[in-house]
């Protein structure tokens, strides 16, 4: 089986990461949850953890590193900290539904500023003109899981800092992969998956919270128990604990732990560069076959490791299922995220998304091209 | 024996003060308090250190609470902060 579906979920994950799991099953507890070994054990990992992203994406405190089940469940608690209903958001033509849904939830009133791919210049202006008609949140979605077009995050921070607009950037596909800045960029919080280019496995997500909310404005999205001020009644003010009610999943913290310390040993720099290299292999053979339109930026340093493509004379569905009956996981369809569709014109028929991790390889990409040759 | 506890405001923040004191040469570790009632924890360190150490932790930010000390025959005592 070739795996090409990290977008979704980096399949295959470094052998460090089973045996932090499986480890952290067998001797470690809850954190918070008393002062034996197995819990203080349990509290040193999660700190760990929390201290090595906190090296990662250059924040100074490890405490501003809050656990999660994903990106999705992170941007959940960032949007309805910070976004009231009826209020003005303006988010990129580029967001998933974990963006669109929960902003809908609130009845927030969505401002999209839309750009064609690859045009960050235009993306850029487009939030301009949003912003300067007033808002009281941005969010932004770093890489597209679609297009993998690379969105301006300097830029726009740099237009909601001019304004005083929080900012909330969703990470799912660049964490692990693209320089993370949220102190530099003053992003209200910064939200990740742990199972795509942090390596972990499903079921974790880091959230980032920057200065910007003040840690007594933000509303929590789930209260319980957090191991800290039993007798108060309302969740404490600081972090992490405000935002970690209930038990940490601790085989999913150390297999994260286990997955950062991977991207860190190979450097972000570098799996950038192999992604890259792969990408722009598979635009290269891929814009060769007179029956696909892919969806590549230009220049290579605009696209990260996702690369979506049309058969035209096949819809896009038929298209995976073709692949999957010749050992490829690909995912066809709207990705979940239809406004990135509509916003690049596929929205009727979606498209054929193939993405890279680490451990793809050269060989993977010239063979799925050959493959799509005999289609 | 003879330790001392300095009562912070959550785990997290008694491990970074743990990391923040051994790197100043003050040996310390995070620990649930031993005092009951109220599931906290605290800086464990030397007693020796601790009048030192709740003055680097306050010059950080990091608001010492209360200060117990474990005697020689395995008592606790809370100190004046």
């Amino acid at each position: 089986m070739i795996y090409l579906d990290n977008a979704a979920t980096t399949l295959q994950k470094p052998a460090s990461v089973y045996r932090a799991v499986e480890r952290a099953m067998l001797t470690l507890a809850s954190p918070g949850r008393g002062g034996y070994p197995a819990a203080m054990a349990a509290a040193e990992e999660a700190y760990r953890c929390r201290e090595t992203a906190a090296a990662l994406f250059g924040l100074s405190e490890p405490e501003r590193v809050v656990f999660c089940q994903n990106a999705t469940h992170g941007l959940n608690i960032a949007i309805k900290a910070l976004a009231r209903p009826g209020e003005r958001v303006v988010i990129s033509g580029y967001e998933h539904n974990a963006v669109l849904r929960p902003l809908r939830a609130l009845e927030a009133r969505i401002r999209v500023a839309a750009a064609p791919p690859f045009k960050p210049a235009a993306a850029a202006e487009a939030y301009h003109r949003e912003l300067k008609q007033g808002a009281a949140l941005a969010v932004v979605n770093h890489v597209s899981n679609v297009f993998g077009c690379i969105q301006p995050v300097e830029e726009i921070a740099a237009l909601c800092g001019e304004r005083g607009i929080p900012l909330i950037v969703d990470a799912s596909q660049s964490a692990g992969v693209l320089p993370l800045r949220p102190e530099e960029w003053n992003a209200a919080f910064v939200a990740m998956p742990g199972h795509k280019g942090l390596y972990g496995p499903q079921g974790t997500g880091l959230l980032l919270v920057g200065r910007q909310p003040g840690d007594r404005r933000i509303r929590t999205l789930m209260e319980g128990g957090s191991g800290s001020s039993p007798r108060e009644p309302d969740m404490p003010d600081w972090l992490p604990d405000r935002l970690e009610a209930g038990t940490h999943n601790m085989p999913g913290i150390a297999g994260l732990r286990a997955g950062l310390e991977f991207v860190k040993r190979l450097g972000p720099e570098a799996i950038l560069a192999h992604e890259e290299k792969l990408v722009h292999l598979a635009a290269e053979l891929l814009g060769e076959n007179p029956r696909l339109r892919v969806f590549a930026a230009a220049e290579p340093f605009r696209q990260g490791g996702v690369l979506s493509f049309q058969v035209k004379d096949m819809d896009c569905e038929t298209a995976a299922e073709r692949l999957a009956e010749r050992g490829f996981s690909l995912r066809a369809g709207l990705h979940c995220a239809p406004l990135a569709h509509d916003t690049a014109g596929t929205g009727k028929e979606g498209t054929v998304r193939l993405s890279v991790s680490a451990f793809s390889r050269e060989s993977h990409v010239r063979r799925l091209a050959k493959a799509l040759e005999n289609l | 024996m003879n330790d001392a506890y300095i009562g912070l405001r959550s785990l997290t923040y008694a491990q970074r003060a743990a990391r923040f004191l051994s790197g100043l040469g003050m040996p310390a570790s995070a620990a649930r308090a031993p005092w009951s009632g109220t599931c906290a924890y605290a800086v464990r360190l030397r007693r020796g250190d601790l009048e030192k150490a709740v003055e680097r932790l306050r010059g950080a930010d990091f608001l010492p609470g209360r200060i117990w000390l474990r005697e020689g025959d395995g008592s606790l005592r809370e100190a004046a902060p």
